[in-house]
């Protein structure tokens, strides 16, 4: 099993081997998280190509230091998938809501209405999710699905930590006022 | 920095994404290697892509060269009988009288008689060959004027059928369009004193008694 570093020794050698082998490992993380931002399988498929082929080329230039080779080709990826939105006019952002922050209650609070185990919360969620703006809903997935830290969300979606830890804050907020109107 | 349980929200996610899309088992073959660069060159990318947009582009030309070909298809399909029937109408209105090859005798000799050519061309039409015409016409030889009043009563015949063919064609072409494209409520699809179809816009006062 080689490990990241000798897969980017192969890369940066230009052997076919360590093509493979990046693709092998990281080919389906990053397809997945494309998928969960564009509706097209064929789009997706062909932004996993475009990232590939950009890390590749830019491989020089990783520093394993500030990033996981994972973590790294995800930001490619993001970079990637939000200009492809935004060409096609399809990336959402998230508009602030006073409302939302003058929600009064605490963090713990918020915790234990989002962990109540209710199926029906839980069903309700799943449609809520669909009703984000992109950049909140890849967010999510990446700390709540991907199981990623705030700092390596924080690498991806270039944006400091401290910014999407509150970003995340006002999501919980929101989707826990969106829960209590039902 | 403390990460919260939030487990309903992480249950949904994960019900959510559960059925996520695979990345095809050949995707890495989709990333073609790059011929060798020549010396001197420099080194391009040691992969390039097959991108999908060239098959979406080829798909494209195919399409819009059918549609092209369609459009000709149908445009000459229109055009045929309004050329070919001036044509007929033109030859017989004003036969050239000619001299046959071989003397034939005749009820009255100075009636001019119909070329070879007319009944060459009146030939060329299917429904003269269904009318079972003589033989003798089909050789362009009339022996009596009776034979060239027939000639000349079919191929008015002929023409008539044509332009009426003609006409329904016409009509059924203006019928279909009328209906399949959205008209103004005033619109009205009627036929006029020569059979045609034509789309006439009356007062919404007459619009609404009809």
């Amino acid at each position: 099993m080689k490990t990241d570093e000798q897969i980017v020794e192969a890369v940066k050698s230009g052997r076919r081997e360590g093509h493979d082998l990046m693709v092998g490992r990281y080919g389906q993380e990053v397809f997945a998280m494309i998928a969960r931002q564009v509706p097209s399988v064929m789009d997706a498929e062909e932004l996993t190509q475009d990232t590939f082929l950009k890390a590749f080329a830019a491989i020089d230039r990783y520093d394993p230091q500030r990033a996981s080779l994972s973590t790294w080709l995800c930001h490619i990826a993001y970079r990637l998938t939000l200009d492809f939105l935004k060409r096609r006019r399809a990336f959402t952002v998230s508009i602030e809501d006073t409302e939302v922050w003058q929600t009064d209650i605490t963090d713990e609070q918020l915790e234990a209405e989002l962990s109540t185990g209710n199926e029906e919360r839980i069903q309700r969620l799943e449609l809520l999710i669909d009703d984000l703006p992109s950049d909140e809903r890849l967010l999510l997935t990446l700390h709540y699905f991907e199981n990623r830290t705030l700092d390596e969300c924080s690498y991806i979606m270039d944006a400091t930590p401290h910014a999407l830890a509150n970003r995340l804050y006002r999501i919980r907020k929101k989707l826990y006022k969106q829960l209590k109107q039902l | 920095m403390k990460t919260p349980k939030d487990t309903d929200l992480r249950e949904a996610l994960r019900r959510k994404y559960s059925h996520e899309p695979q990345l095809p088992a050949d995707f890495i073959k989709s990333l073609t290697p790059n011929p060798s660069p020549r010396r001197g060159e420099p080194s391009p990318l040691p992969l390039r892509r097959s991108s999908l947009l060239w098959r979406g582009i080829g798909g494209g030309c195919v399409a819009i060269a059918a549609s092209v070909l369609l459009l000709i298809m149908l445009n000459i399909g229109k055009q045929k009988p309004k050329q070919q029937t001036p044509v007929i109408a033109e030859v017989v209105t004003e036969p050239q009288p000619i001299i046959p090859d071989e003397p034939v005798e005749h009820a009255n000799p100075t009636k001019p008689i119909i070329p070879v050519k007319v009944a060459k061309a009146a030939a060329t039409k299917k429904q003269l060959a269904e009318a079972e015409l003589p033989d003798t016409l089909g050789q362009g030889i009339f022996e009596s004027e009776e034979n060239v009043r027939l000639a000349v009563q079919m191929l008015s015949e002929c023409e008539a059928t044509i332009r009426h063919e003609e006409q329904q064609v016409n009509n059924r072409i203006i019928e279909a369009t009328f209906n399949a494209l959205p008209q103004a409520e005033n619109a009205l699809l009627v036929t006029n004193e020569n059979g045609d179809f034509e789309v006439i816009e009356v007062s919404e006062q007459t619009a609404i008694e009809i």
